[in-house]
């Protein structure tokens, strides 16, 4: 509902800004209610609805660069990436020093938190200050997508651009093969990093039901469909676009759509504003054209979560810790080590079972 | 063919997927007045402590039962008529069966201490318990938990995580002997008071003591009062026999059953808790998951018409004492004549302890990190020396990734 809300925004059915916040709030308040009517439990509602409005607000409207030149950031962007980054170190601190007996979990939260304020905060904002234009040295194609679009490419220099393919085409795949889509997922993403910390207290919401793991596949694979097919219509359209207009119209809209809808809506207000409701890795689980990429290869690659055989005994607290849905329970209780393409190797699973049956593992399987 | 099964727990339901294995089309249906569905009762304390709910106890998925058809009954069996095959229910119309499983669990040992029925007393290994300590939890200041076994420690930790302050009587000199050496219990008691429970060993209680039908305390064996809002028993459980004592199937300690977990009667089986084994070797009553699981899944096989003994495999098991791991195989506590070798860590929060004897390795019991106890079986079973087992225990550890459990150099 609030998806469809703001994507008629977008198509300038509806225009947000004209309605004043108040009632924006009341609209959208309204349609998370009939949105989640009644699986979730009550108190969840309001903090979604409150995160997803902060979101429209932050998307549609200048609210925000009002407080942002006021602290002399330029624009609102900025001011989020820096109230991002805090969140992510109050957050982050709290979690390392709650799972401060497990090494794995604290190094791990220790990873994505530096790469959070190094990589996707301060070199992007001292690039702005000495006035390149600021490059994310953590994210790539596809979940940046305009990373592999013309524009961009030919606005950096060669070795960034170099460095975005390497990363994207070589280096990834390859890590993903040996380490699994973890490497990333949990280690290093912003995305992931914010859901990890700050969502750690929803992760259990996540749904593990086959027709969410249904769902699942039908949205991830869509998603990274149309990044593909999004990132060729704007080359096409750069290639060829001046000779067949019609075909420049087509990419054209289809780049603004997914820049909105995919990298707005989805990973903004959804992927955060549902943390409350359905578990912390939203986008990462259902959305995030990065996330599939890496799962088709770490399905094929050496990482696996390892079952000790027979020591199960079904509590379910690793289906329950588990943000991605997987039921890891089902394969525990049957002796059968398994990878998931889900799977972002946060290794909470393993962290909280009591009778220490997982392990996660970088090896070829072995059978049992 | 008509399946009944009496007990909705992990031998009953491992059972109901047993005879569907070999099975597809018969009737299976099974009873149970506790739930409604399959949860898994290892879980009770973290349901308590509110980092899981009820709902992510359950194994399997709700639709799951219907897609294999197995009928689930929420009614209680009340009696079973041998002559006629049936079952009576509570509230529903009685069950006819063809092969019937009593399936009924353990319910905690109570030993008639005077003070028992009042408010505030509780077990801790029903969903009904479970309901009594969630109301009172978040009201009391102060409890006893009686009974140095596992359950009492889940409860003392239960208890403790809602800021009660805990007293724990152990009636025995040291904690859990019956599966931990003094060393190892004493390691646990250190652990448990280091977080602030008051452990008194060598008690046992004489009497619960209340005012206006509600717990107010409780005197100990020595004659202590100790003030208290919520006395948790948990001194053991024993077979829930109540059901087949009453339909006159024979009973002693548990329902009777031989290696096929057969009753005395033609067409009904017992296995889980409430099952004794009446084969001359080894424990008659196991009241573990993994044997109720094991039981359940030789059970459903047999009933379905394809005979599967049901032998139990070496021995072990696994706890969690607080965030203390442990993992125990073979013979864990030493006969006469058996020898032990045993280390602990300089924090005493890890140990390794193996049983030994003419130049073989028989058993093991691991405190504080992660083991794989099919390694560890594998050591007995090839009858490696304890100098070779040593030199390859580092085979058997099942660690995280990035954790690395202490070196182990202290004799004790």
């Amino acid at each position: 509902m609030v998806i469809a809300y703001i994507t008629a925004h977008y198509a300038g059915f509806y225009s947000i800004p004209h309605l004043g916040p108040f009632l924006n709030a009341a609209t959208i308040f309204t349609a998370m209610l009939f949105f989640v009517r009644r699986r979730l439990p009550l108190y969840s509602y309001p903090l979604s609805a409150v995160f997803i409005y902060f979101y429209v607000i932050l998307f549609t409207t200048g609210y925000l660069d009002v407080p942002a030149r006021f602290l002399g950031l330029g624009d609102k962007w900025w001011l989020y990436g820096i109230l991002y980054t805090a969140v992510m170190i109050v957050f982050g601190t709290l979690f390392m020093y709650r799972r401060r007996r497990d090494r794995h979990q604290v190094i791990r939260t220790a990873s994505v938190m530096a790469v959070q304020i190094v990589l996707a905060l301060s070199i992007p904002l001292a690039m702005k200050l000495f006035g390149a234009r600021e490059f994310y040295f953590s994210y790539f194609w596809p979940l940046k997508i305009e990373y592999f679009y013309p524009e961009t490419i030919l606005a950096f220099p060669t070795p960034i651009i170099l460095y975005s393919f390497l990363g994207s085409l070589f280096l990834f795949p390859v890590l993903a093969f040996f380490l699994g889509k973890r490497f990333y997922c949990s280690w290093v993403c912003g995305c992931g990093g914010l859901a990890e910390t700050f969502g750690d207290r929803w992760r259990h919401l996540s749904d593990k039901s086959r027709n969410a793991w249904v769902f699942e596949l039908f949205s991830i694979y869509g998603v990274l469909a149309l990044a593909v097919i999004a990132t060729l219509l704007v080359v096409g359209n750069w290639a060829v676009g001046r000779e067949y207009p019609a075909f420049s119209a087509v990419a054209f809209k289809t780049q603004e759509f997914y820049g909105y809808f995919i990298a707005f809506v989805l990973s903004g207000a959804a992927g955060v504003g549902f943390y409350p409701t359905l578990g912390s890795r939203v986008w990462c689980r259902f959305f995030c054209p990065m996330a599939a990429l890496l799962g088709i290869i770490q399905k094929r690659g050496l990482f696996h979560i390892r079952v000790k055989s027979d020591m199960c005994i079904s509590c379910g607290c690793c289906s329950t810790y588990c943000e991605m849905g997987i039921d890891v329970r089902h394969y525990a209780q049957r002796n059968q080590s398994f990878t998931r393409a889900a799977c972002v190797g946060c290794g909470m699973c393993a962290h909280v079972c009591p009778r220490g049956v997982l392990k996660l593992e970088l090896k070829r399987r072995i059978a049992g | 063919m008509n399946h009944v099964i009496i007990g909705n727990g992990v031998a009953g339901i491992t059972g109901a997927m047993g005879i569907r294995a070999v099975d597809p089309g018969s009737r299976v249906t099974v009873v149970s007045g506790e739930t409604p569905y399959f949860f898994s009762r290892t879980a009770l304390m973290y349901i308590a402590m509110e980092y899981m709910r009820q709902e992510d106890t359950e194994p399997f998925e709700r639709s799951h039962y219907e897609s294999m058809n197995i009928k689930l009954v929420h009614d209680r069996a009340v009696l079973i008529d041998p002559t006629s095959a049936t079952v009576a229910l509570e509230n529903g119309a009685p069950l006819a069966y063809d092969r019937l499983l009593i399936a009924t669990g353990s319910v905690p040992a109570m030993y008639g201490w005077p003070g028992s029925d009042l408010e505030g007393v509780i077990n801790f290994v029903s969903c009904n318990d479970l309901k009594k300590l969630c109301s009172i939890k978040k009201k009391a200041g102060k409890a006893v938990v009686v009974g140095g076994g596992l359950i009492g420690i889940e409860l003392a930790e239960v208890l403790l995580h809602f800021g009660i302050e805990v007293s724990f009587l152990i009636r025995e000199h040291t904690f859990w002997p019956t599966s931990l050496s003094p060393e190892e219990g004493r390691m646990i008691q250190r652990d448990m008071e280091k977080r602030g429970i008051r452990v008194l060993m060598d008690t046992d209680l004489a009497e619960i003591t209340g005012t206006g039908g509600r717990v107010s305390g409780v005197v100990t064996g020595t004659g202590e009062r100790i003030e208290s809002d919520i006395v948790g028993i948990a001194t053991g459980v024993v077979p829930d026999t109540g059901l087949a004592k009453k339909s006159g199937i024979p009973v002693r300690r548990g329902v009777l059953v031989n290696d096929l977990l057969e009753t005395g009667i033609p067409g009904i089986y017992g296995a889980g808790d409430c099952a004794e084994r009446d084969t001359g070797e080894g424990p008659g009553v196991a009241a573990v998951w993994y044997a109720a699981r094991d039981m359940g899944a030789a059970v459903g096989r047999t009933m379905a018409g394809e005979k599967t003994p049901y032998r139990p495999g070496p021995w072990y098991n696994s706890a969690k004492f607080f965030d203390l791991e442990y993992t125990c195989a073979g013979r864990f506590l030493p006969a006469p004549g058996d020898s032990e070798w045993h280390r602990e860590d300089e924090n005493g929060r890890n140990s390794i302890r193996i049983v030994h004897s003419s130049g073989e390795v028989l058993g093991f019991s691991m405190i504080g990190s992660r083991w794989d106890h099919r390694v560890l079986l594998d050591f007995i079973a090839r009858r490696t020396s304890l100098d070779d087992t040593l030199s390859r225990l580092d085979s058997a550890r099942f660690d995280p990734e990035l954790v690395k459990s202490p070196a182990i150099r202290r004799v004790r």
